[in-house]
């Protein structure tokens, strides 16, 4: 134990030196610890001012409860049909065995470590959570319970996986899989209800009578009894190991290989492939930058699955706001529509931005992308334009049907040219984040922060004017479109400012850009 | 890290940077065809300094030769035609390139389904096409099997003789002999020597072949 301890602390070690050898990188924390320091603050402290805070009300401790049964239930159902990763690599696993090391010890060590890592991974998650989540101005045990419950809550998700699947090697394979997916549905239909509220959240506890809220809320407050079972079974979960995790290595090696052979053809099965169709008249094909939106053309046309798997996004947000619609004309009580509302646009502000990112790596690495004798700010502007059109067209549709259904007719006439522009401008906004912080680990961490500040910075302005607008405009009857025409307005030159800034980013620089983005 | 490095291409010479790994030759090919912003130094071509749009006067085909998997080899050409806004004609010129490299078979056949050697053609093709006067080659004899490596060397003496400067890099000394009017030896970012063959040997301490000249040089 003592060599995968010291094997450990080396890995460890490389990793801080490369941390350390890129200071911007660890500057960059500085914001996101100040900013959860200011919520422990303002939380703790019962300090008046601006105060920022989730009430976790029973409702919402349902819906949290019943997504982490979900993802429970997943992990359970996962690891019983052998879908685990323990080793790192396949490597990992042979060095192991070579080094002598006992199969028992093995396992011991690889539970140990995946909670070690989980835990320092989301440390500052649970400081942030707590500085959200918990009770105002509570006092410092009933805090320290809370925190300690809520580690404990993540390291029973981190540890079940292996008990569960050494269990799963013999008869109990199947009831343990059963179990597991019932939990995630169970769980998941606790979520639903949760969101939606007394509609559906009594008839369900009526009948399940059971509300995992209720645990949620027992550890928030940092109930002494809830921690010490959350502890209890954190213990069991990693000394049963002792019990079952002897000659393991041949299992363990074999599912470890096959989960991530699954996710290396994942990852290459992901990647588009595309059917010869009839070749165009070129002399059709736009000239100057526009060509690149051609090849974006033919790249949704020949896609296999790519344009039905658009139609199925249309159909999906057609009935979204088909839904809003009843909700709007049904529900005496629409707070679930606008916490989903809300959710839904947070999900398209974080997500649209992050696509257009992943996506220009693409061609940065193309000699042909650079031959083109159009400058590098049109061939950014058409490359967004031959991206986005798709995306917010499927997008537009939900506010279009929702408007169409309920009779709104300024929400249906101006919900696809404000979708779309919002939803050009957000690419662009991805393409300018992209310049900044090229390596897809920026997806997540204190940059994805930082990157969710810069994108609801962006938006301000746009929702500013446009509430400027329709207060003007209401009183000559056209409030909706004035607003909507403003908004599309200081989206579009938004788009435009910060394709420029792209622009003057990657000049000269394109390889770098690209190199970056391969990494990891 | 390059330093000090300087060297000129003539119209339709071919030129070698050959030198160990992590010697400066893809960083080379990488400043001069703008892709990475040098910290200092100018680059010139026919009497006029080239800005930060080189890229469409020197063409960099790197050692993975990317395509675009969606488009066949033919809307490749026709790509690069209407993004230069190529004059009407190119057509004609784009079947004669196709022919000569041997692709008019695989006009029509996507790029996802190129081998390394199709994709280096067809890229070839393109710049050709797009009159980029100057082709800087990165490493293009790795993975081609010995058939691809000769029409590989054929396409290029072709291009050569028909006025294309073109700069390749490796580390592969076969293909400099077989090849190259002139070499540039690089270690560490620093050119150690420059010239033909012949000079080099001749400039070496009784060294016999270009190997022994390499490894006199980088060691």
């Amino acid at each position: 134990m003592g060599a995968l301890i010291w094997l450990e602390l080396m890995y460890s070690k490389h990793q801080a030196i490369a941390i350390l050898r890129a200071p911007l990188r660890i500057a960059i924390w500085l914001p996101y610890s100040a900013l959860i320091l200011y919520f422990l603050y303002s939380r703790l402290g019962a300090h008046h001012g601006a105060y920022v805070s989730i009430a976790v009300t029973p409702k919402y401790a349902t819906t949290i409860g019943g997504l982490y049964c979900a993802m429970l239930g997943a992990t359970v159902g996962f690891a019983a049909g052998g879908r685990v990763a323990l080793f790192r690599s396949s490597a990992e696993a042979v060095l192991f065995s070579n080094a002598g090391l006992r199969p028992l010890t093995m396992a011991v060590w690889l539970q140990l470590r995946k909670l070690a890592t989980a835990w320092t991974r989301w440390l500052g998650g649970f400081v942030y959570l707590l500085a959200i989540a918990a009770p105002r101005n509570p006092k410092p045990v009933v805090l320290a319970y809370a925190f300690v419950a809520i580690a404990l809550l993540l390291a029973v998700q981190m540890t079940i996986e292996l008990p569960v699947f050494l269990l799963s090697r013999g008869f109990l394979r199947e009831p343990l899989r059963f179990a597991g997916w019932t939990l995630a549905a169970i769980g998941g239909l606790y979520g639903m209800a949760g969101i939606f509220g007394d509609h559906f959240l009594e008839p369900l506890v009526e009948t399940v009578r059971v509300n995992p809220g209720v645990a949620v809320l027992a550890v928030l407050h940092g109930n002494p009894l809830a921690t010490i079972v959350l502890a209890i079974v954190v213990a069991a979960l990693i000394g049963s190991i002792l019990v079952l995790g002897d000659d393991a290595l041949p299992e363990l090696y074999a599912a470890s290989r096959n989960t991530l052979n699954d996710q290396r053809r994942r990852r290459v099965s992901a990647r588009p492939r595309f059917v010869a169709t009839q070749p165009g008249d070129a002399s059709r094909i736009p000239s100057g930058a526009l060509a690149l939106m051609w090849k974006d053309w033919l790249a949704f046309r020949r896609g296999r699955g790519v344009f039905r798997l658009w139609l199925i996004g249309c159909m999906c947000w057609a009935v979204c706001g088909a839904g809003v619609a009843y909700g709007v004309l049904q529900w005496k009580d629409q707070t679930p529509l606008y916490t989903l509302g809300a959710t839904t646009l947070l999900l398209v502000l974080v997500l649209a931005p992050y696509s257009a990112a992943v996506g220009l790596s693409g061609d940065l690495s193309k000699p042909l992308f650079w031959l083109s004798r159009s400058s590098l700010r049109e061939r950014l502007t058409a490359w967004t334009f031959g991206r986005a059109w798709r995306g917010g067209v499927a997008l537009a549709l939900a506010p279009l049907v929702a408007g169409l259904a309920s009779a709104n007719v300024a929400l249906a006439i101006t919900s696809v040219p404000v979708t779309v522009a919002m939803y050009w401008s957000l690419q662009a906004l991805g393409v300018g984040l992209y310049s900044i912080f090229p390596n897809p680990i920026d997806g997540r961490g204190p940059i994805m922060v930082l990157r969710l500040f810069a994108t609801a910075f962006y938006v301000f302005p746009a929702a500013v004017v446009w509430a400027l607008a329709v207060a003007l405009g209401t009183p000559l009857g056209s409030g909706a479109y004035v607003g909507a025409i403003a908004f599309v307005i200081v989206m579009g030159i938004e788009g435009v400012l910060v394709i420029e800034f792209a622009a003057y980013r990657f000049r000269e620089h394109g390889a770098s850009f690209a190199t970056a983005s391969l990494a990891n | 890290m390059l330093d000090g490095l300087g060297f000129t291409l003539e119209r339709g010479e071919i030129m070698g940077l050959l030198g160990p790994n992590g010697a400066g030759k893809t960083t080379t090919f990488l400043c001069l065809c703008g892709l990475l912003r040098p910290d200092a130094g100018t680059i010139w071509c026919d009497g006029h300094q080239l800005g930060s749009d080189r890229g469409r006067t020197i063409s960099l085909i790197p050692e993975t030769p990317e395509v675009y998997p969606m488009l066949t080899v033919w809307e490749h050409l026709a790509f690069v035609a209407r993004s230069c806004r190529l004059p009407a004609g190119w057509e004609e010129r784009g079947r004669q390139l196709l022919e000569g490299f041997g692709m008019m078979e695989r006009r029509d056949t996507l790029g996802q389904a190129l081998s390394k050697g199709m994709r280096q053609k067809t890229l070839i093709a393109a710049t050709v096409l797009a009159n980029a006067p100057i082709l800087l080659l990165d490493e293009p004899m790795v993975g081609l099997d010995p058939l691809g490596q000769r029409e590989l060397r054929d396409l290029l003496r072709t291009l050569a003789a028909q006025g294309t400067s073109i700069a390749l890099s490796t580390h592969i000394i076969e293909s400099v002999e077989a090849l190259c009017d002139r070499l540039i030896i690089m270690k560490a970012g620093v050119a150690v020597a420059a010239g033909s063959i012949a000079e080099l040997q001749a400039r070496s301490n009784g060294a016999l072949t270009l190997e022994d000249v390499f490894l006199e040089l980088t060691a």
